[in-house]
């Protein structure tokens, strides 16, 4: 299994979530939406190109539809990058189990 | 979430427009769409459009950046290892271009960094701890424009220099060990202050170092010797410390062994303690040493520097006269050692321009390769077309030949430089025994020299593998996938390969004429055209070391070492001329066959009817008796008798004798006995010789070895030496017998004269042959280098035929269809190359003339128009060689084939 950065895994969660509609404007606003972060396109495309060259995600270049229609450069997670992001998420859950409130706990009392 | 609900906002023009041109290609169009859909989804959430312009803008910088990271990491991670194999596998594809351009940047490359890494030897730190904090210190003569050597006087004021944390000197000379034993035999020996062994951090293999108390007056006589000196001299004896060596005629007790890589200040082998006092001296006066220091903890050199400039001028302003013209130095201890100029490299114009000349060389020689590189290119222009079509961009496919290219440079210099470190070992074997080079030289590469030599093989892989490429990568992918079907990539050769390899063929010309009239000199010698049999003969430097300043109270001191001197050099030509294996003995002030011309003459009454060849001739010294002793007849005139060196010492004596050679060369072999000359201004070479003064030949004796290099141009002059004239001197001694084993002999003999002199004596022959090897090695370097370039040309020659044909092949078919002859289809392909060839000989012939002319001195330039002649005709032969196969292949080209292609 391949490391997983926490925002790798968060780009990666939100092309799982866009299905089709996965492409650099709309992870981003996905993220921005779920998360409250702010994030740069230009760390969403060099994440997903290093995503791409480990072979976690595919892309594919769609020429404009119609009058209106604009360029898109679509993702997809692939079966390794799906099988990694299990991983990670399993690790991360195995990790976490029952410390929730802990966490709860401790953040509120400071 | 779809795209259309946030497309309402409109971001500024010119930011697309920035987008545009920081991302080029296809990537441009979906970046775009996405930052607009953002910028839109900004505004449609309320934020301020100047806000959202400077996210736009943010984000436009932020996605070039990661288009950018991220091609460049594929290119790095993917491409390289891909385009690396394909140039490697190119390299076995392609002999003839992988030989040629592995043997020109091979050289090449070495070769344009030589001057460099000499440099870099030479000046390099002294191989002790730190170094680079040993510096130098002494005055430079801003009168004479020369370093001066300090004095003792110096040594003590500078001790004061708080910017060194000690001071040492050194003062390096040639002494006999144990001579009355062994024979004179001289060692390197060195008075060095016992603060020097601190200062360079030197511990000894057995007993102690030198201290101060060994300088004392009246202090025992010790000293150390060096471990090769333990190996040779004593067999590496265990219990060496405490015997007792003498020096001259003085025994010194050994106090210790200084390890094999202790060879300062010079390649010594014996350190005696430093004993001279500046208070037994004038101010200035004194015996010369070289002074030294080690910078203090946390002070730069330039913190020395400006203490030792203040230290000078309150001096200057105290005793101006001795003072005003010297200036402080703090330099580094190479440069203190060898006594060369402080200025680094870079600031030597003469230096600077003949490295910027090497490197404009090997511009050229990138340039051969960029033909060659050129023509593999536009042979492949097909595929580069369809890449480009198939998505490469322009500046994959250039990274792509120049990642080839540099597989080739890389594997040409990695080669040139393990030749180059062969050669080094080998040369510096080769010069050990002479101590040719500084004792911490080591010739081998060093890392710099390696790191530069694959910068430079970088930038050789830009200029042969990118340039080449920039035109036929520029086309427009549509157009040249319609000359694709015809077999036409549109590249063409330009004028500048042209010039290329024009200019290419009269270098080689002038070169190869130059480099086989050099190597046809230089092995025409065999020895016997010297007039004698070297391997008869020995020969001996005899050295009395200079009268100590400590020692000189007046004049007559002088002049009683000038009689020393006399009587030691005719006591030893007396006890060598008495011994039973010794034919023939002489002295002078050079060795028969070990000297070369050095100065011209004008004559006063030049013979009617003939013109003198202004050669340069050999001027030479000797003793009276010098022919008599090696039994050489005069031919015309009488020999040297004691009245010709009557007279004070040191004035000019008028008589000389010439050789049967300077006879024919300057009066045209007519009777030259009675005629006077003089030598032509700034051309008088050995002392005692005024430029103003006639001289009168008195006596021709037959050529004897003037001039090895070329026994043609052996024209001499000798001149009169009284002995103690010179200092050192040398002796020639004819041998009947083994000439080695009389080498022994002779260091014995010259030992009984006198233990102190020092005597250097080798085999005649042997130095001969080592002279004779080093002018034969230039002239083969010169004309292997002549060669290269030539191949480099007729390669060139080859690539462009080559690449005619390829292009042609469909005009040629139709020419043919249509009935043209061989003539005319020859004159279609090679007219351009016929052209190259015809101007590159005809210069090449000019060239060479000029470049002959000029080297009658050196080589024997024979008839040069039958030189010229013939080196043309084979260059022209090669030439035509080089275009003959593509010319055939042309021939060969049916019209069917040809049409059918199209």
């Amino acid at each position: 299994m391949a490391y997983l950065g926490a925002f790798e895994q968060l780009i990666l969660f939100s092309v799982l979530q866009l299905k089709d509609e996965a492409y650099g404007a709309s992870i981003r606003e996905d993220i921005e939406d779920r998360t409250g972060r702010t994030v740069s396109i230009g760390a969403i495309y060099t994440t997903l190109g290093r995503l791409e060259d480990r072979g976690l995600v595919r892309s594919a270049t769609e020429e404009p539809q119609g009058r209106t229609g604009r360029p898109r450069k679509y993702y997809a997670l692939s079966p390794e990058g799906a099988r990694d992001l299990r991983e990670a998420y399993t690790s991360i859950q195995a990790m976490a189990g029952g410390l929730v409130s802990e966490l709860d706990r401790l953040a509120e009392n400071g | 979430m779809t795209p259309d609900r946030r497309e309402g906002g409109c971001p500024p023009r010119l930011l697309r427009l920035l987008v545009r041109l920081l991302i080029r290609g296809r990537d441009a169009s979906y970046i775009l769409s996405d930052l607009d859909a953002s910028f839109a989804r900004d505004i449609e959430r309320g934020q301020k459009r100047g806000r959202a312009v400077r996210r736009y803008a943010w984000n436009a910088l932020a996605s070039a950046w990661a288009v950018w990271t991220t091609a460049l990491r594929r290119i790095v991670t993917h491409g390289i290892g891909l385009d690396t194999r394909l140039g490697l596998r190119l390299l076995v594809k392609q002999p003839l271009i992988t030989t040629v351009a592995v043997l020109a940047l091979g050289l090449g490359i070495p070769a344009s960094l030589f001057l460099l890494h000499g440099m870099d030897v030479l000046y390099s730190d002294l191989p002790v701890p730190d170094g680079d904090r040993v510096v130098g210190i002494r005055h430079y003569d801003v009168e004479l424009q020369n370093p001066s050597l300090s004095s003792v006087h110096d040594l003590e004021r500078w001790s004061d220099l708080t910017s060194l944390e000690s001071i040492g000197a050194v003062r390096p000379y040639s002494v006999n060990l144990n001579a009355e034993e062994s024979g004179a035999s001289p060692a390197r020996a060195a008075e060095i202050t016992a603060s020097s062994f601190d200062i360079l951090r030197a511990r000894p293999l057995l007993g102690r170092l030198l201290d101060p108390s060994d300088e004392r007056d009246g202090a025992p006589d010790v000293l150390l010797v060096g471990e090769e000196l333990w190996g040779a001299r004593f067999a590496r004896d265990p219990d060496i410390v405490g015997q007792s060596v003498r020096i001259g005629r003085t025994p010194f007790t050994v106090v210790g062994v200084m390890p094999a890589d202790f060879r300062f200040p010079s390649s010594t082998d014996v350190w005696l303690p430093f004993r001279a006092r500046a208070v037994d001296l004038p101010v200035g006066a004194g015996p010369r040493a070289f002074v030294f220091g080690r910078l203090a903890d946390g002070v730069s050199i330039e913190d020395a520097k400006v203490e030792l400039t203040g230290l000078t001028e309150r001096r200057a302003s105290d005793d101006s006269d001795q003072f005003e013209r010297l200036v402080g130095e703090v330099v580094g201890m190479a440069t203190l050692l060898l006594n060369e100029e402080a200025e680094p490299f870079w600031s030597r114009p003469e230096l600077v321009i003949v490295q910027a000349l090497i490197f404009g060389l090997l511009l050229v020689v990138c340039g051969n390769v960029g033909t060659l590189i050129l023509a593999r290119t536009a042979a492949r222009s097909n595929e580069i077309t369809i890449r480009t079509a198939l998505g490469a961009s322009r500046a994959r496919i250039l990274t792509q030949l120049f990642i080839e290219a540099l597989v080739l440079a890389v594997v040409a210099t990695g080669l040139g430089l393990l030749l180059a470190n062969t050669f080094a070992s080998w040369l510096m074997r080769l010069l050990a025994p002479y101590d040719f080079l500084p004792y911490w030289a080591d010739l081998t590469l060093t890392p710099r020299v390696v790191g530069i030599a694959l910068g430079l093989a970088a930038l050789s892989a830009a200029v042969a593998g990118i340039l080449p490429a920039l035109s036929p990568t520029r086309r427009a992918i549509q157009a040249n996938l319609q000359r694709t079907g015809v077999r036409s990539g549109g590249t063409r050769f330009g004028i500048g390969s042209s010039v290329l390899i024009v200019s290419q063929i009269v270098l080689s010309v002038g070169v190869l004429a130059l480099g086989a009239t050099g190597v046809r000199t230089a092995f025409a010698y065999q020895g016997d055209d010297l007039g004698f049999d070297p391997d008869r003969y020995v020969y001996a430097t005899l050295t009395v070391p200079e009268l100590d300043p400590m020692e000189v109270q007046d004049a007559s001191d002088s002049l009683a070492w000038q009689t020393h001197l006399e009587e030691i050099q005719r006591a030893l030509l007396t006890r060598l001329s008495e011994e039973q294996a010794v034919v023939g003995v002489a002295m002078g002030g050079h060795v028969p066959g070990l000297s070369s011309p050095n100065g011209d003459v004008i004559l006063e009454t030049p013979p009617a009817g003939f013109a003198p060849v202004e050669w340069d001739v050999a001027t030479l010294r000797v003793d009276v008796s010098f022919f008599a002793g090696l039994g050489r007849p005069i031919l015309a005139g009488r020999d040297f008798n004691a009245g010709d060196v009557e007279g004070p010492t040191g004035t000019p004596h008028a008589a000389v004798i010439v050789n049967e050679s300077f006879v024919r060369h300057h009066f045209g072999g007519r009777n030259a006995v009675g005629q006077r000359f003089r030598y032509e201004t700034g051309r008088t070479a050995s002392g005692a010789r005024d430029e103003e003064e006639w001289y009168e030949i008195v006596g021709v004796v037959g050529s004897f070895g003037t001039n090895p290099e070329n026994s043609a141009r052996d024209a001499a002059i000798y001149h009169p030496l009284a002995p103690g004239e010179i200092n050192p001197v040398r002796f020639t001694v004819e041998v009947a017998g083994d000439p080695e084993a009389f080498v022994t002999r002779l260091r014995q003999i010259a030992a009984s004269v006198d233990p102190v002199a020092t005597v250097s004596a080798g085999l005649l022959a042997a130095t001969i042959r080592t002279q004779s090897l080093m002018f034969r090695s230039t002239f083969l370097l010169l004309l292997a280098l002549a060669g290269a370039t030539f191949l480099l040309a007729a390669t060139g020659l080859y690539a462009l035929m080559s690449f005619t044909i390829s292009q042609r092949t469909r005009e040629i078919g139709i020419r043919s269809a249509l009935g043209a002859s061989t003539a005319d289809i020859v004159s279609t392909v090679a007219r351009r190359a016929a052209l190259q060839v015809g101007v590159g000989l005809a210069l090449g012939v000019a060239w060479g003339w000029v470049l002959l002319d000029n080297s009658r001195n050196d080589v024997e330039v024979g008839n040069i128009p039958l030189t010229l002649a013939l080196t043309a005709a084979i260059a022209g032969s090669a030439c035509v060689a080089a275009c003959a196969h593509p010319t055939l292949r042309g021939l060969r080209i049916q019209p069917t084939e040809a049409l059918r292609e199209s």
